[in-house]
């Protein structure tokens, strides 16, 4: 997207050896892809509301119909806020609580892995990814909450070290400390933190490399790499 | 024709901005204000007949882009009486 700036390529092609090519925000054909990545950024320069705009580029209006021929999305950060804003997923990013940019390490408690982005993790694990956002606190009605928790929808939760859900743990003031959901159907993941940032060692961590290889194992799995 | 939206958050939702305004203004002598709630007003020129042909496009408008659902609310709102425009709040 105009404004995008943050480097899933790398991490993609670098640290997991596998073939990636950039799309455009006018782009509408995806086939071929096994996952489409929004990445993070300040697209349109967070215009009218964060990820407003983009949410409703030719891109982002072909991934329903890309989910649902078994395709994969991720987003992370603006990603996320764009996923939220093109209803793929509930829910909404607001303002950050403590009104500041958060620009941090944070430890992740994982709440579900029984998701194509977490089959590779331990549930109850705490992983440790950055997060750099001052619209990241995740709201979501009443009943919302309700079904995310009824559907284990939630896969992230902002935590201690020792995995405990405290206020001091949560950087933005998120509902739940909820860091991170998929769709129902757990195709369509997106999070604040930011993975890409946290898949080499020179990076400081190695963590968010688990959601990738997740995936790949997903994809293997399902037979998607024998149909390139 | 003119129309005015003006977006604002759902009642009971934290609005953090107008807290650290309302804060701001307390320390400015402004102690005397009990709430502060921040929206933001869009100005659209639409090409209608009547107002209610353009009350309608910007109600469309409002719910596929200006506004979204999961934090603010539409609400109708009177036509100003200084300019030949009208006025939605959401």
């Amino acid at each position: 997207m105009p404004g995008s700036d943050c480097d899933f390529h790398y991490v993609i092609s670098e640290a997991l050896h596998q073939p990636v090519k950039y799309l455009w925000h006018r782009d509408r054909d995806l086939s071929g892809f096994d996952c489409v990545i929004l990445p993070g950024g300040f697209s349109y320069g967070d215009y009218l509301r964060a990820g407003a705009v983009a949410g409703r580029s030719p891109v982002v209006d072909a991934l329903p119909d890309f989910v649902a021929r078994g395709g994969y999305v991720l987003g992370s950060c603006n990603g996320f806020q764009i996923l939220c804003e093109a209803r793929l997923l509930p829910g909404a990013l607001m303002r950050n609580e403590c009104l500041q940019y958060r620009c941090q390490s944070t430890q992740l408690r994982v709440e579900n892995v029984e998701t194509p982005f977490t089959r590779g993790m331990r549930a109850g694990q705490v992983l440790t990814m950055p997060i750099s956002h001052g619209e990241g606190k995740y709201y979501a009605e009443p009943d919302t909450l309700a079904a995310l928790r009824r559907n284990r929808q939630v896969v992230f939760r902002y935590a201690t070290a020792e995995g405990q859900l405290t206020k001091a743990a949560n950087p933005n003031g998120s509902l739940e400390n909820i860091a991170g959901i998929i769709n129902e159907d757990g195709t369509v993941l997106g999070l604040m933190p930011h993975p890409e940032r946290a898949a080499e060692r020179a990076m400081g961590g190695t963590d968010g490399l688990l959601i990738f290889q997740s995936l790949l194992g997903t994809l293997v799995e399902d037979g998607s790499f024998l149909k390139r | 024709m003119k129309v005015r939206v003006l977006v604002r958050l759902k009642p009971g939702i934290l609005d953090v901005q107008g807290t650290s305004v309302k804060r701001a203004l307390a320390g400015l002598g402004f102690d005397d204000v009990t709430d502060l709630r921040i929206g933001k007003v869009i100005e659209v020129d639409v090409n209608a007949a009547t107002t209610a042909g353009a009350r309608q496009r910007a109600d469309e408008m409002c719910r596929g882009a200006i506004a979204t659902s999961t934090t603010s609310s539409p609400k109708p709102c009177t036509s100003p009486s200084s300019t030949s425009g009208i006025a939605i709040a959401i």
